[in-house]
């Protein structure tokens, strides 16, 4: 993912909808990808609603945002998702679901009814068969810490600097999480790897 | 974004690569950047963010009543209507009654130095000293005591309790018979004495007769 030029951040400031513009779709797929992940399937329905708050803050705090303490854009936008995440779940505490509860296969499959009337397919019609809803679950079973980490590392390739910026924790930490959220995911999801 | 992956778990074997790619989420849906930057622009126009403006003459309005308030002690609502009256210049803008409700709050302070300065008086002319309280003292006392008793009755209830060794005491300076109950109030010191001498004498008579036999 490119970062985002600082001279769009600037006009952004100023009020430039071209710019506003251009940012919030160069950011949207990776935000709602990192929030369907992290948040996953209770929260399926609420993705975009929770991807808008998350871009209305980031706009707010434009103006907070420093080119010159070397941080990138993406990954302070990412440090808004990560904080209203947690927030959404501490909100509805959510537990963290087991994959072995075998509640995966029995979500509702049901289309999106949307408010302007138009109809689209749910997210899960994404999903690869029920392998994508056993990764899915898998992930899910994460704490949040760790499912976090894991997502931006391994589905938005950032570096482990960014995540440990976006994260506000040291590299080692998000190195030792991210350790133990692969090996997690690794023992619940072999059977399913091709050797 | 895309940094170099270069430590051992980033050297993730194909296998593991893919399967991850199973796992895809549903593409934004394609009104999602306008109605971001629509909500984007509300929040920057947000009226509720904002602070009202003040009218002009809001604080001559303020002046007017706070004076309006110390000349007449008037209440929130009189306050308000006079200075209503006052903008209108009507003849109904005349000096109104104070509330009832005030005319309570004034009163109250010179009831209760009333009150106090009553039960001050009582608290003065109340009787003081041991003899205030004597009355009571005897009235209690008196059912306790059976005048009619000698010494040598046999233990029994006197005014409805029996006497135990608490409740009396063998004065030395009496004979070993006569018990003196340790709670006798002094004014009953006269009728001891006078038992005391009866029952002497009562003794002596009895111990002259038992000489003649």
């Amino acid at each position: 993912m490119d970062d985002i030029p600082f001279s769009d951040i600037r006009l952004a400031r100023e009020g430039d909808p071209d710019a506003s513009r251009r940012i919030v779709e160069q950011l949207q797929r990776p935000i709602i990808a990192t929030i369907h992940r992290f948040l996953g399937r209770r929260f399926r329905e609420d993705v975009e609603d929770i991807a808008q708050d998350v871009f209305l803050k980031l706009f707010r705090a434009l103006d907070r945002f420093d080119e010159e303490r070397g941080v990138k854009f993406t990954t302070w936008a990412f440090t808004f998702v990560k904080n209203h995440c947690f927030d959404v779940l501490k909100k509805r505490r959510i537990p963290a679901v087991s994959i072995d509860s075998g509640a995966v296969a029995e979500e509702d499959e049901g289309q999106w009814e949307l408010a302007d009337g138009s109809v689209r397919m749910p997210p899960h019609a994404a999903l690869d068969s029920e392998l994508g809803s056993r990764i899915e679950a898998a992930i899910e079973s994460l704490s949040p810490d760790h499912r976090m980490v894991f997502i931006l590392r391994e589905y938005e390739q950032m570096d482990l600097k960014s995540i440990a910026e976006a994260m506000e924790v040291s590299e080692g930490t998000i190195k030792s999480r991210l350790h133990r959220a692969k090996q997690a995911l690794i023992a619940r999801l072999e059977p399913y790897l091709k050797t | 974004m895309n940094g170099p992956r270069n430590s051992p778990e980033d050297r993730d074997d194909a296998a593991w690569q893919e399967l991850l790619r199973c796992y895809r989420t549903p593409e934004p849906s394609d009104g999602f950047a306008d109605a971001t930057l629509w909500r984007i622009a509300m929040g920057r126009h947000d009226p509720l963010g904002s602070t009202p403006p003040v009218s002009p003459d809001f604080t001559d309005r303020v002046c007017a009543a706070l004076a309006a308030d110390r000349a007449g002690h008037q209440s929130a609502p009189a306050i308000a209507a006079a200075a209503s009256l006052e903008d209108t210049a009507t003849p109904t803008a005349a000096p109104r009654a104070p509330a009832p409700v005030e005319m309570r709050s004034r009163v109250a302070p010179y009831l209760v130095a009333a009150a106090m300065l009553i039960a001050t008086a009582v608290a003065l002319m109340w009787p003081k000293g041991p003899g205030a309280t004597m009355p009571r003292v005897e009235a209690i006392a008196e059912p306790l005591f059976d005048r009619t008793r000698t010494s040598s009755d046999p233990v029994s209830m006197i005014g409805g309790l029996i006497p135990v060794a608490e409740f009396t005491t063998v004065s030395e300076a009496a004979d070993d018979l006569f018990e003196v109950p340790r709670f006798a109030p002094p004014s009953l010191d006269d009728f001891f004495a006078a038992d005391l001498e009866a029952r002497h004498r009562e003794l002596h008579a009895q111990q002259a007769g038992d000489a003649t036999k």
